[in-house]
């Protein structure tokens, strides 16, 4: 390769046109319907061993398929064949311009064919129209090959990155997957899957986010008409090492996140919040190293945490994994022969070095973090900017993960254990009327407890005009969860429910006050009915889950306390039953679940008026909390039936088009991005340079 | 040559596998009591010389051919010189502890010879106790090295657990012999142990009952069976849930199951790593996957990849024919542990180092069930699975001890039986909450029942027998009606009770989930996803009663505490802990599952433990041979280095400081209120037997010296044992050299008014009790005294570095003193530590440094 760049080289050497480098020089012969590999036995041979110049061929490629198609079709078919040949080259460099050279075809056919879909025809331009399926078949096996290269094998990592640049073009050829017709030989080639799931384990910090994408992608084609392969294979995937291994990928870039936001924060503590967030927003989008194309928290990452915990039980074990030393995978100290380990015999220095080695796991280790703690804490951040559309998607995407994760009775036993305690900080969107809190150290405690804080947060500080209803269904759908796992299973959490019933006394409030904006569009008496449920369970089945007697009391006092709301709430909902209109039948059902509230409130509230008439002061808190103790036996309410039961979450019911449009902006999102960096090549050659002198 | 024709006949049953020792078993299944019965038969058939393995007849000859003239002309020459001793030995009043005491006082080499040869007369199990002796002796004593070589490579070659052990003591004892000089021999032996010259050969055979070298307990012929059709029914299961779908990989994969268990999966994994090129797929072979000893990312950390047992084809090989090292699993399994509690006390807080503790056991689970065991556990076991979420951090001020709960599975033959298959953590618990509430249903009524079955259908499509799924099936179907009617009087509580006294079926019991058994009655009569009204009423006042009731009744449980996060997970009963572990464990349904536990210890020289370990338990067979009624539970070791070890953790016991911590009540209360009023029996009952403890710990602290006696060392367990435990300081050591503690031995005021008071009966008792100890202590003083002497010789250990240890120990024996004076003297030692000042003044100390209570 002689000369490097050309553009406006003005030489003083009379030449007629600009330097050429020689790989355009052959891209435009082979463009305009040459056919040199006729006469020249070792053409294609030469031709990859050339630095790929993506840019010149997706332009000329572009501009040719429009001007004349039919001579670049014979012409692309023609390098196409060559390139699959070279793909399965031993020579590493042709390897990957192979590769790379594939990919700027398929992406190139794949821009022009945006609006038609890639089908048949964009295939046949391709590749011909016959054997097409051959083809790729053999390319998704060769990819398949170059995954499972040994690491020592210098390179490999180049090499790894082109295939995943390859089977990731073919999966981003369409927006919508669905009418990715490259699809299909994905599915039939499923070897694929047993390969990423060697490479999560084998090196998760170099390919883990491709994995994510690519697992992401695969498993949304055709997800609810056809058979999916890759469907089918992950939700019986029980390798424990690599569903850890894929549970570290997510969390660790989560957990990158986290920190590049608390630098942030901290760094904008005292400017407005709002530039805080655009310019956290702005420099999380700038790279920040480390992994390849890891930019920020894609919501491939989540959709692949999504699709783990929804499809693969197996999963949700891997979620409290805790990652100690998380990349640090170190070899094996034994080889073959085993060299034994002698703490005694060894010499002071080894031990040091020992001793180092040690230490420098230390800085992950006590901080160490699992993916759910983590999660919780991203969530906390980004359901303070749900204002945001694109937020707001992602926010939703958090709580499908969550909603999953609290039907399944293991992570809920496991969220329960006071055992497995973590810290988690919830970070709190600054509000006017609370303070900010800034100690990063709370207390480890249950990871339910965090769970239940972080809905918590989510009800006060969603509030708003722009009101976040199908969340809010989700979050309230989430705590219900988890209180019927405690009542089922008589688990007797500690926690100080007091808040929580304030949130959501709140919310009710909130609702009759924004009633002319929401009840339009919205059956805010379903919602309510929810939220009045889960009083009811504390106050049915409080004895199941509660912790102390006085918790009960507390129940009661904090209804007693804010009677009106409730019978603001049963007179708005009688307003509805009573006229004709579309929510009749929920407000209904809402005020059925507020009798036994009903009751409470006025039971109570005759003592209470009673006794506090009789004095001057109005009562203290202890006084009233002493009348409900003293009046309980005189109490009668009804049994609400099933209130713990709750509809499954049922992914094609209620989020199929939620979930297509996260696809699909991934796509887009890929495909915005796409630039390929086919500068590994000279990094490769230097590799292989390097290597030489070891050899001979 | 008649002595050697003897010795010749005499051999000594040689088992590859660990010695058979009684199985604590804590649920009894009449069969594996059977399985046992007919393995001690075994036991006793195998010590007739007839049956002779192949092996043996090797050594034997070996020995025959190698030494039978220096035998010969050794006793010949004894004969000649020492007749008195020759009768000695080969009299039937020659114990272990006479030759072990000869061999180390002997100065003769003829002596050492014939007693290095007479080794292999005796019985393996009451020499592996000498094996510190030995191994010391083996250090320090050039001439005995030599002698006894022979023995300890001979048994080296036979058993895994043999050359394990002894390169753990070697390498714990070399280690301050290292700053002296260089023993050679010791160290060259611990490499040739370490590198396997004397490889541990490893037979199995199934079939044959009177061969003397398999001292197996049978009990698993049938499980094997049972294991292996679980295997067949997983494998059958996954080609149908992915294999259907996926006839390109069933294709592949249909003809080579040749490795099962775990390998199986490992080895599928790896069979699709195998290069294809251009598009065709090459040839599958069956090819090891790489050997990942010690890394515990790879998820196989502790497979030497040895394969030669596998079933293949239905023909099981006999010996393990490979070169896979024998020793590392069990060493990196044990390395893994150390090096965690090595990293521990780093970590900042008790509740960090937990959750530590947790990630990190999670991660070793990884690469769990593994062919490894914990070596003080005599009974070949596999480890399954580490009950992670329970493992916890124990108080300690600047080491972090922890202890972990192991689950077990019994097993034939470590190397030779086929290892459970792995099952996801997951798995017994089903996912979809939703999936449970059907089974939840039927819980009442027959609670126990229908509660396992609930649980077992979960698992159903788990592995397991099909024929006991039927079983259960029918037995559901016959009694339908009942199950499905509906009774709202039986409280989940309730139901738990008569569960607990269904007979163990099956192997079935404890194996529920959690939620199957804590069923709310009231809320199961109607299923729909709409919530509403019934017509029945419900009081809440009720509902208050029952949430006090939950707070007052039972045993004091102790509070979660994040400064002792131990506490909580001591006071648990073990029956309750187990079965809970069981009811979770993925493993739980295996028949001989099992809950086993140990403390790791990093960073403390558990050689002084080991000693005292040893003394005790000679102790105690002292007392229990003339019945002197007393109580003493030695502490199982297991030394793994200078600096690091396991520790048998005592069960349902918890320290005098956590205990007065949490119940904030004085121990005569906190007696009466876990054992009942003043009385009733169990109350009376746990009163002697802290009296007996009391004792036989009062007594052995006296003999041994044992100091650092704050509430924190000295636990209680829940028949009213005292138990010490902690012998870092004794004989010559005290903690910083203070000389604080200078009583005799720790007894308060408090110990004093359990046993009723300074005029009581049992007070008296006591000091009966102490003198009868130490008369019966005193009249087996010569075999107490050799334990000590030979580990004093060329030792580091500070319990030997100042004075004349043995010396001082030989004086409290007090053998100038007659019997009335003996009892006098009791009475004065009582006397004085009661009053010691110092021992409060210690304690004050205790409480003011390191927080632990008076």
């Amino acid at each position: 390769m002689s000369a490097d760049s050309n553009t406006g080289n003005k030489s003083f050497w009379p030449v007629k046109t600009a330097f050429k480098e020689k790989i355009v020089v052959l891209y435009d012969a082979l463009l305009s319907g040459d056919q040199p590999w006729l006469e020249n036995g070792h053409y294609w041979d030469d031709f990859f061993l050339l630095k790929v110049n993506a840019k010149y061929l997706l332009e000329e490629l572009d501009r040719n398929y429009v001007e004349k198609p039919a001579i670049l079709k014979p012409q692309l078919n023609a390098i196409f064949d060559q390139c699959l040949v070279f793909v399965n080259s031993a020579h590493r460099i042709r390897q990957l311009n192979a590769y790379y050279t594939i990919c700027v075809l398929i992406h190139a056919v794949s821009r022009v064919n945006q609006r038609n879909g890639f089908g048949h025809p964009a295939l046949d331009f391709l590749c011909g129209s016959e054997g097409v399926e051959n083809k790729f078949e053999t390319l998704v096996e060769s990819v398949n090959h170059t995954f499972l290269i040994d690491d020592s094998l210098s390179g490999s990592t180049l090499l790894k990155n082109a295939a995943f640049d390859v089977i990731l073009t073919c999966c981003t050829t369409m927006l919508n997957i669905n009418e990715n017709m490259l699809m299909d030989y994905m599915m039939a080639n499923a070897n694929l899957f047993d390969s990423i799931t060697q490479l999560i384990i084998r090196s998760p910090a170099s390919h883990g986010y491709d994995i994510c994408l690519l697992l992401a992608l695969l498993l949304q084609y055709h997800k609810y008409d056809t058979s999916n392969t890759y469907i089918v294979r992950f939700s019986v995937f029980d390798d424990e090492v690599a569903l850890t291994s894929l549970a570290q990928v997510i969390g660790s870039s989560l957990c990158e996140y986290n920190k590049a936001y608390d630098i942030e924060r901290t760094a904008n503590e005292s400017s407005s919040w709002w530039s805080s967030l655009t310019t956290f927003v702005g420099s999380a989008i700038q790279s920040t190293g480390g992994n390849r194309r890891m930019k920020k928290v894609d919501d491939c990452l989540l959709l692949a945490f999504y699709e783990a915990v929804h499809l693969n039980r197996n999963f949700i074990s891997a979620l409290t994994h805790t990652a100690t030393n998380s990349w640090g995978t170190k070899s094996p100290t034994s080889s073959d022969i085993l060299p034994p380990s002698l703490p005694a015999m060894a010499t002071p220095a080894t031990l040091m070095t020992q001793e180092q080695t040690d230490f420098s796991d230390m800085d992950d280790f006590s901080g160490s973090n699992n993916l759910l703690s983590v999660f919780l804490e991203y969530c906390s951040i980004i359901q303070q900017f749900s204002k945001n559309e694109d937020m707001c998607n992602t926010t939703k995407l958090c709580y499908l993960i969550l909603l999953c994760i609290t039907e399944d009775e293991f992570a809920n036993a496991t969220m329960h254990d006071e055992n497995v305690i973590f810290s988690v900080y919830l970070h709190k969107a600054p509000m006017r009327h609370r303070k900010q809190n800034n100690e990063k150290n709370s207390p480890s405690r249950p990871l339910a407890v965090a769970l239940l804080d972080l809905t918590m947060e989510f009800i006060w500080s969603h509030m708003m005009r722009n009101f976040p209803y199908d969340l809010y269904t989700k979050c309230i759908g989430i705590i219900q969860r988890i209180l019927s796992f405690q009542k089922r299973t008589r688990t007797r959490l500690s926690y100080s429910w007091r808040p929580l019933w304030n949130a959501l006394i709140t919310l009710l409030k909130f609702l009759q006050n924004c009633e002319s904006q929401l009840a339009k569009h919205r059956d805010l008496f379903q919602l309510a009915s929810k939220i009045i449920n889960i009083f009811n369970l504390f106050i049915t089945f409080g004895d199941t889950f509660l912790r102390t007697p006085e918790a009960y009391d507390e129940v009661f006092y904090e209804t007693v306390r804010c009677y009106h709301i409730f019978d603001n709430l049963f007179a708005f909902a009688c307003r509805y039953a009573n006229n004709d209109n579309e929510f009749k039948e929920s407000a209904l059902k809402l005020m059925v679940n507020l009798t036994n509230i009903k009751l409470i409130t006025h039971h109570f509230n005759t003592k209470i008026e009673a006794i506090s008439n009789n004095q001057n002061n109005p009562l203290t808190e202890n006084q009233v909390l002493e009348i409900i103790r003293n009046n309980y036996d005189t109490l009668a309410l009804k049994l609400h039936d099933d209130l713990d039961q709750y509809d499954i979450y049922s992914e094609k019911a209620t989020e199929a088009s939620f979930l297509a449009n996260i696809t699909r902006n991934i796509i887009g999102n890929y495909r915005r991005q796409y630039s390929l960096d086919t500068n590994s090549t000279v990094q490769l050659s230097s590799i292989l340079l390097n290597e030489v002198p070891t050899i001979s | 040559m008649m002595f050697f024709r003897r010795h010749v006949q005499k051999t000594i049953p040689i088992n590859n596998s660990t010695p058979s020792s009684s199985i604590p078993l804590s649920l009894d299944t009449s069969n594996i009591a059977e399985d046992e019965r007919e393995s001690a038969a075994e036991n006793e058939l195998s010590t007739t010389p007839t049956a002779l393995s192949p092996i043996e007849k090797t050594t034997i000859f070996s020995n025959e051919t190698d030494s039978q003239t220096t035998t010969t002309s050794t006793i010949e020459h004894l004969a000649v010189k020492h007749p008195g001793l020759l009768r000695l030995f080969d009299s039937t009043v020659c114990t272990v502890s006479i030759i072990i005491s000869y061999l180390f006082s002997s100065k003769e080499p003829i002596v050492q010879q014939f007693l290095g040869r007479k080794l292999f007369d005796y019985p393996q199990e009451e020499l592996d106790f000498y094996l510190p002796q030995l191994i010391n002796m083996y250090i320090h004593i050039q001439s005995i090295s030599t002698v006894i070589h022979e023995y300890i490579t001979t048994r080296c070659s036979q058993s895994v657990d043999f050359s394990l052990q002894c390169a753990w003591l070697l390498d714990a004892y070399i280690a301050d012999q290292m700053k002296v000089a260089k023993p050679n021999a010791a160290v060259r032996l611990l490499f040739d142990i370490l590198y396997e010259k004397y490889k541990p050969k490893i037979t199995y055979n199934p079939t044959t009952i009177n061969n003397s070298s398999n001292n197996h307990h049978r009990l698993d012929e049938d499980e094997n069976e049972n294991v292996n059709n679980q295997e067949d029914e997983m494998k059958a299961e996954r080609a149908l849930s992915q294999d259907n779908l996926m006839l390109q990989i069933s294709r592949k994969k249909g003809h080579q199951k040749s490795r099962s268990d775990v390998s199986g999966l490992m080895l599928t994994r790896n069979k699709r790593s195998l290069p294809i090129m251009n598009g065709e797929a090459s040839k599958q072979h069956r090819r090891q996957p790489k050997l990942c000893l010690g890394d515990l990312n790879s998820g196989r950390a502790f497979d030497n990849n040895c394969m030669c047992f596998e079933n293949v084809n239905g023909f099981r090989r006999r010996e393990c024919t490979c070169n896979a090292p024998k020793l590392a699993p069990v060493r990196e399994f044990m390395t893994a542990l150390i090096n965690i509690g090595k990293k521990l006390p780093h970590v900042p807080t008790k509740e960090k180092k937990t959750q530590n503790l947790i990630g990190e056991m999670k991660r070793m689970n990884m690469n769990l069930p593994a062919r490894v065991w914990i070596p003080f556990y005599k009974f070949p076991h596999h480890v399954v699975r580490i009950a992670y979420t329970e493992s916890t951090v124990l108080n300690s001020r600047d080491r972090a001890p922890y202890i972990v709960y192991i689950e077990i599975v019994l097993c034939d033959n470590i190397f030779a039986s086929p290892l459970p298959i792995k099952q996801n953590d997951s798995k017994l618990r089903s996912t979809r909450s939703e999936e449970n509430l059907t089974h939840h249903i039927n819980n009442h009524q027959i609670p126990s029942t229908s509660g396992m079955i609930g649980s077992y259908l979960n698992c159903e499509t788990q592995s397991l027998d099909s024929e006991l799924i039927d079983s259960y099936r029918s037995f559901v179907n016959s009694e339908d009606a009942d199950i499905w009617s509906t009774s709202d009087d039986v409280t989940g509580d309730d139901a738990q009770l008569p569960h607990q006294s269904v007979p163990r079926r099956n192997g079935l019991i404890g194996y529920r989930s959690n939620h199957a058994m804590n069923i709310n009655p009231e809320t199961q009569s109607i299923r729909s996803t709409e919530s509403h009204l019934s017509q029945q009423e419900i009081m809440p006042s009720d509902i208050r009663k029952r949430l006090t009731e939950v707070k007052t009744t039972g045993p004091i449980l102790f509070e979660r505490d994040p400064d002792d996060p131990s506490a909580a997970a001591l006071k648990e009963p073990w029956d309750k802990k187990e079965q809970r572990i069981r009811s979770a464990s993925p493993y739980g349904h295996l028949r001989n599952w099992r809950l086993v536990a140990a403390i790791v210890k990093c960073g403390d020289d558990l050689r002084h433990e080991l000693l005292a370990y040893q003394f005790m338990v000679r102790l105690k067979e002292i007392w229990l041979c003339e019945h002197v009624p007393v109580f003493v539970r030695p502490i199982n070791i297991l030394v793994l280095s200078n600096n690091s070890g396991l520790i048998e953790p005592i069960l349902n016991a918890v320290s005098l400081h956590q205990i007065k911590k949490n119940s904030k009540l004085s121990l005569r209360n906190y007696f009466l209120r876990e054992f009942g009023t003043e009385r009733s029996e169990q109350f009376l009952t746990s009163v002697r037997n802290f009296v007996q403890s009391c004792a036989a710990y009062s007594i052995i602290c006296y003999l041994l010296q044992v100091k650092d006696r704050h509430n924190g060392n000295i636990l209680l367990d829940d028949e009213g044992h005292v138990i010490h435990i902690d012998f870092g300081y004794m004989l010559s050591a005290t903690p910083k050299n203070l000389g604080f503690e200078s009583s005799p031995f720790k007894i308060t005021q408090e110990f004093v008014d359990i046993m009723g008071g300074l005029q009581s009966d049992m007070y008296g008792y006591y000091k009966i009790l102490i003198l009868q100890g130490l008369l019966a202590a005193r009249k087996h003083m010569d075999k107490l005294m050799p334990i000590v002497e030979i580990m004093q010789h060329g030792s580091q250990l500070n319990c030997f570095s100042k004075g004349n240890v043995t010396l001082g120990l030989r004086e409290r024996f007090h053998l100038n003193m007659t019997d009335e004076q003996l009892e006098f003297n009791v009475e004065k030692m009582v006397e004085s530590s009661l009053n010691s000042l110092t021992t409060r003044v210690y304690d004050t100390f205790q409480y003011y440094t390191n927080g632990i209570s008076k």
